[in-house]
């Protein structure tokens, strides 16, 4: 028996495999722990093209990382099996019920200002940890590697293409063209801090605006390859446009992060978390949408109990909008006269919700 | 011994309901590191407000990896409003609390003690504190001088 046991050098670890999630060029396994009973999450990566990766190279660094906004790496393991050449490496993670940020929209949920607010400043939260206390640079953040925990909370997830910062704070570009690629990523094919915060700016826009329309034509390859060359975003401007209640100081903390040139941008996590975390807001919730009559309630968090609603009805071919305060009955605001807009993205639209939260929050 | 292996040193000051931070590395202050302050997140309500300061103070401690951490006791004792009194307060221990969960030291100093081992008169402590480290004043200076006079405290006394 202990002659046996000498020979025995591969540890197995009872996992089953349920079903896989994604293929592709990273596949995404459903396991489920015999032992323990727990499902997790294997995402395995082939090494060509990662060497300079902290998953490749580091993999003890990724367990190191713990953070409450941060999916923990539980281990890092060889799969057996596979060509020696195209070795690959697996990621094995916690299994998250609601799954990425992508899933929920698709889904079909949305989230109000200030549940995107307070989601963005935790994953904010953990991109700060990644990149001040480890200084390692995610490059690939984008709402399907942002997951929802149960408890609400929104983390930071798939390290599979960090890297270590160099001395000068940055490292390569992931080399391949994608909707969340900071320009910079192609012409200079360097990244650093403020390129996830870019990624982070654009996933911020689809918190508060709904998510980008993936399947676009627009958004094939060639397409955005040619914007990103040019020293454009590769989101089209279209698909950056705020919803009329999404506040101004809060567009202007997107408008920062998403900057074509990263001087313009924030300069590290810390502050772009501290910049959000002090937008004034209402959180307007719509509570009934019909074609040609929408409503929206809310109030602000330091006064709950005073609540306002903003009501927009189609009239021929534009809208009316209405704002009123709820004292003990809903009563129109004296001091906000009515607007008639064209559209409801007419910038007319967000003035109007804007003097509302001026008057919300009027001392 | 290289510039990056020297002790450092923390001070926080909770001043206007802000934290600030003061950073020495070795005998010389740290100024461009992006540590400065750290303001409450205002759209949360208060238990949530004092855990998101909690993580934020301690993240930037785990960054830092100080030897000690000095909190600044506060020179004032008459006119408060118990608003503000609670928010310092409450500012303060939350800090003690980060500083021990990262398994770092953490002391109570008074604003005296520390301009006495410094050398610097409390009353000028603005003008004379950037003097006295070398260093040109920072944004925020007034209430930031205060944890830098600690960090010195706490740096000069272990060198």
């Amino acid at each position: 028996m202990g002659a046996e046991r000498k020979f025995l050098t591969t540890l197995t670890l009872p996992y089953e495999s349920i079903r896989t999630l994604h293929e592709g060029s990273s596949e995404v396994r459903l396991y489920r722990n015999e032992l323990i009973g727990q499902h997790q999450i294997g995402k395995r990566y082939s090494k060509l093209g990662l060497e300079s990766t902290v998953a490749v190279n580091e993999g003890k660094l990724l367990k190191q990382i713990r953070h409450s906004h941060v999916v923990p790496v539980e281990d890092v393991v060889t799969p057996s099996g596979y060509d020696p050449i195209l070795s690959t490496v697996e990621l094995i993670m916690p299994f998250y019920e609601r799954g990425s940020l992508t899933d929920a929209f698709e889904r079909g949920e949305r989230f109000t200002v200030g549940t995107a607010i307070s989601l963005m400043c935790g994953a904010l939260l953990g991109l700060a940890e990644i990149h001040d206390c480890f200084g390692v640079i995610h490059r690939d953040m984008k709402s399907p590697n942002l997951f929802l925990s149960d408890e609400g909370r929104l983390l930071v997830g798939d390290l599979g293409a960090a890297i270590l910062m160099d001395e000068e704070g940055g490292g390569e570009a992931l080399p391949f063209v994608q909707l969340y690629s900071a320009p910079e990523s192609l012409i200079t094919r360097r990244c650093d801090r403020r390129s996830d915060l870019f990624q982070m700016g654009l996933i911020l826009h689809e918190l508060t605006s709904g998510p980008f329309p993936y399947a676009d034509p627009t958004y094939e390859i060639e397409a955005m390859a040619e914007r990103l060359s040019q020293g454009r975003r590769a989101v089209r401007p279209v698909h950056l446009r705020a919803e009329p209640w999404v506040p101004s100081r809060l567009r202007r903390v997107i408008n920062k992060a998403i900057q074509c040139d990263p001087a313009r941008r924030f300069t590290s996590a810390k502050t772009m978390s501290d910049a959000l975390a002090n937008v004034p807001y209402i959180d307007w919730v719509e509570v009934s949408s019909e074609p040609d009559r929408r409503r929206w309630e809310g109030a602000t968090v330091h006064r709950p109990d005073r609540r306002f609603s903003v009501e927009a009805t189609q009239r021929k071919n534009a809208w009316s909008l209405v704002g009123r305060q709820q004292v003990t009955t809903w009563r129109r605001i004296s001091e906000r006269p009515d607007a008639i807009v064209s559209s409801l993205s007419d910038p007319q639209a967000a003035s109007f919700f804007e003097s509302m939260l001026a008057i919300a929050t009027k001392r | 011994m290289s510039n990056s292996d020297k002790l450092v040193h923390v001070g926080i000051n909770v001043a206007s309901g802000t934290t600030y931070i003061g950073v020495m590395r070795g005998t010389e202050p740290l100024v461009d590191d992006g540590a400065d302050r750290i303001r409450p997140n205002a759209q949360l309500d208060h238990a949530a407000r004092f855990e998101d300061f909690r993580a934020r103070l301690g993240q930037e401690l785990r960054r830092l990896q100080p030897r000690v951490v000095g909190i600044a006791r506060t020179r004032k004792y008459g006119n408060w409003t118990m608003a503000n009194a609670s928010t310092r307060f409450g500012l303060e221990a939350v800090a003690m609390i980060a500083a021990e969960q990262e398994g770092l030291e953490c002391r109570l100093i008074t604003q005296e003690e520390a301009a006495k081992s410094v050398e610097v008169p409390i009353p000028r402590l603005s003008e004379a504190l950037p003097k006295r480290l070398g260093m040109e004043q920072t944004p925020h200076w007034n209430d930031r001088a205060v944890a830098f006079l600690v960090a010195a405290h706490l740096a000069l006394g272990s060198s």
